[in-house]
């Protein structure tokens, strides 16, 4: 009985204690579920943190969470891909040294039969109007993400106001708001990268592209070290000037999946 | 003589209703004493104040001459044994429940595994070390409780109606030891009790106790009349 | 049907292939699980006992909070505590957030309640001549502190087994607190959260098949134990 008590004192202990112990410089990140999701880190952050000996912690949420995140100095860098609310981020004081890194783009799917009769369609904003005419099922990611924040956009853009039964706001990832539109047969905007990744499962074609207002740039900003002066501020520039470097834009511009290329390299000299 | 106990003005309540009044108590050493009584009459709660388990709001209790405080009721303790009515044994073997008492007292391992078995012996129970006590049937349980208390080798042994659910050779068993410990080791006893073959048979001395108070004679007041006194034996 | 079939012949690909990243999944979920409970029940069945056994003004107070505290919303743990750890927060420069410690924090929070109660429980449960035999027998406090867990160890042991199905399950607080970090704070409940967003049910619920797995695996070990301990 003494011993089983000390074995189990021992193992008790030894969890504990390997729960504490983690040392090592670490990078904070929060970026979108959706970047997570293409896999390009994988690829893109090893270099880094070999070079550096660090690791870089990867927290992906939605983009709105991944600015607050940035907000409230819980994380060092911020990499997303929603323009406005980056530059809302950088006004008011929460980042700094902003830069482009790459952009991928949008695509708008939907059934086969396109009811909505949007193929033809010459702009993004005439598919949304003609898709709002038509009520045709369309379901939106409903969660304040890069992809939520374009689409309301371009609802704005067409001057309307999306809103009745046939607007579904799923409140979800990407991933799981294609599923949706599949089972449902309804249409979705959906960033390129997710769409490829899940071209197997998800029979639905792409019914507009192109239209440079679905492009999607993508910004890094480092957290603002006056305001919290605890972030890893020159470790957070090095990650900037890596990503937007030659190194890490030959990175991104190599990165395929299913041998195409998913984003193109955006960062202007320095 | 020697007084085990010698008790004044000892008033004991639980919660607001008095339970125990004694004007004077004089328990001689080496002595068995009865406890007789209706149920409620009030011995188990005078069984406790004697064992020191609970501590009277007013009155004194002194244990052969050293008067009870608050600080020595531990040391006091250890000196007295008390059976329960049932018996609560351990989930554990029957040594290990023997053992326990000797244990808390800091006594080695192996030294309290030998008083241990030599205790079982004494009682009866040589060969049931091994078996689990809460598969024991009532004779043998109060065995184990007595060989546990025993163990401890305590001035005073107190019993609270120790042969009422056992049957008639458990009981006889039980009475046996109790004589033996007095005539051979002078152990000063109380024993609660409703059977008056018992008294008859081990009492040097009788205390009546109605509604927590001596009384002389049971059987003067009806509400005193214990309606299982001299029931006979199953 | 055919769904589940797939998901449970992946699940068992997924453990032979030896996968480095799913097996350190479960070793972090088994490690903040393992150590909110273990905490837990340090601080919780002495807890616990305390309380059983004393009477005190405003018990049943105490007893109606806990019970409520039972069935805290993991998500409600979840926001408090990241406000409690993040840089800006009162506890934020213990840096606690976004670590396995972090999660272990939460899930202790929401073990400890689960524990006392139980353990509570199971002392009142207790036949009150038990209490009486320590004292008579002339047990100290704490002797008799011990001799009543012992007692009482089956119904105890089962709080904390309760308690540990709670936290291994919990995917708030995890991802809350720690970020779902891969290679650092991803569990197997988080890591499944992040795939079925994706869209990849299948992973999922391969990782739900290990989870459950080793669900019951700690149980039917701790089962043998108490097993073992009876005989």
């Amino acid at each position: 009985m003494k011993k089983s008590f000390l074995t189990w004192t021992v193992l008790a202990a030894c969890m504990i204690v390997v729960s504490l112990a983690h040392s090592e410089t670490r990078l904070r990140m929060s970026t979108t579920t959706s970047t997570e999701a293409s896999g390009l880190l994988t690829v893109l952050l090893p270099p880094f943190e070999k070079a550096n000996n660090v690791k870089v912690d990867v927290i992906s949420v939605g983009t709105g969470k991944a600015l607050k995140l940035g907000e409230n100095g819980d994380v060092d860098v911020v990499f997303v891909h929603a323009r406005p609310a980056e530059d809302k981020f950088v006004a008011d004081g929460y980042g700094v040294d902003r830069r482009d890194v790459m952009h991928n783009d949008f695509v708008i799917v939907g059934p086969k039969s396109d009811p909505a009769g949007i193929k033809g369609a010459k702009s993004a904003i005439e598919a949304f109007k003609l898709l709002a005419e038509g009520k045709a099922d369309f379901i939106s990611r409903g969660d304040n993400s890069g992809t939520d924040q374009l689409e309301k956009q371009l609802w704005k853009m067409a001057g309307i106001t999306p809103k009745g039964k046939w607007y579904i706001e799923a409140g979800q990832g990407m991933g799981a708001v294609l599923q949706m539109a599949y089972d449902k047969q309804a249409y979705t905007l959906t960033d390129r990268g997710t769409y490829i990744a899940h071209e197997g499962k998800i029979d639905l074609p792409i019914l507009l592209e192109g239209d440079k207002a679905l492009f999607n740039p993508y910004g890094i900003i480092a957290v603002n070290p006056k305001k919290h002066p605890k972030v890893q501020y020159d470790l957070a520039k090095k990650f900037i000037e890596y990503v937007t470097g030659p190194e890490g834009q030959k990175i991104i511009a190599d990165f395929k999946v299913k041998g195409k290329q998913l984003f193109f390299p955006d960062a202007e000299k320095q | 003589m020697n007084l085990a106990y010698e008790i004044r003005d000892l008033r004991f309540s639980y919660d607001n209703s008095t339970a125990l009044f004694i004007e004077e108590l004089l328990i001689p050493s080496g002595r068995i004493v009865a406890l007789v009584g209706p149920n409620g009459s009030g011995k188990t709660t005078l069984l406790h104040n004697l064992a020191f388990l609970v501590v009277p709001q007013t009155g004194t209790i002194k244990f052969f001459g050293e008067l009870q405080t608050h600080r020595n009721l531990l040391d006091l303790r250890r000196k007295v044994g008390l059976l329960l009515q049932v018996p609560y044994l351990f989930h554990e073997t029957v040594l290990a429940n023997v053992m326990w008492g000797l244990r808390v007292r800091g006594i080695p391992r192996n030294r309290s595994r030998e008083i241990a078995r030599a205790t079982l012996e004494q009682v009866g129970l040589s060969g049931f070390e091994k078996r689990f006590a809460r598969s024991l049937s009532g004779g043998e349980s109060q065995r184990v409780a007595l060989a546990r208390a025993l163990a401890l080798e305590p001035e005073v042994l107190l019993l609270d109606e120790p042969t009422n659910h056992l049957d008639k050779e458990s009981a006889e068993r039980i009475e046996e030891i109790v004589i033996e410990l007095n005539r051979g080791y002078d152990k000063t006893v109380v024993i609660a009790t409703h059977d008056a073959q018992t008294v008859q048979k081990l009492a040097h001395q009788v205390i009546n106790l109605c509604d927590g108070r001596m009384v002389n004679d049971l059987s003067s007041s009806s509400s005193c009349a214990d309606p299982d006194y001299n029931n006979s034996r199953k | 049907m055919d769904f589940l079939g797939k998901a449970l012949w992946s699940a068992l690909g997924l453990i032979v292939s030896l996968d480095p990243e799913v097996y350190f999944i479960v070793w972090t979920s088994l490690q903040v699980a393992g150590s909110a409970t273990v905490l837990a029940s340090i601080v919780g069945v002495p807890l616990g006992l305390l309380i059983a056994l004393n009477r005190f003004r405003g018990k049943s107070a105490v007893l109606v909070v806990l019970n409520t505290l039972m069935a805290l919303p993991t998500v409600v743990v979840g926001l408090l505590f990241y406000a409690l750890l993040s840089r800006q927060g009162p506890l934020g420069d213990l840096g606690l957030l976004f670590t396995p410690s972090g999660i272990t924090l939460g899930l202790f929070v929401l073990a400890v309640p689960t524990v006392v109660n139980l353990s509570l429980a199971a002392i009142q449960a207790l036949d009150r001549n038990l209490f009486l035999t320590c004292k008579l027998l002339g047990a100290s406090l704490s002797q008799e502190a011990v001799k009543i867990v012992k007692e009482a160890r089956f119904a105890i042991t089962a709080a904390v087994v309760v308690a540990f199905g709670r936290v291994i399950s919990e995917v708030g607080i995890a991802m809350m607190l720690g970020g779902n970090i891969r290679g650092f704070t991803r569990t197997m409940t988080t890591a499944i959260a992040l795939e079925t967003a994706k869209g990849e049910f299948e992973l999922g619920l391969a990782l739900g098949t290990i989870l459950l797995s080793v669900a019951l695996a700690v149980n039917a070990f701790l089962f043998l134990l108490q097993r073992s301990g009876k005989q």
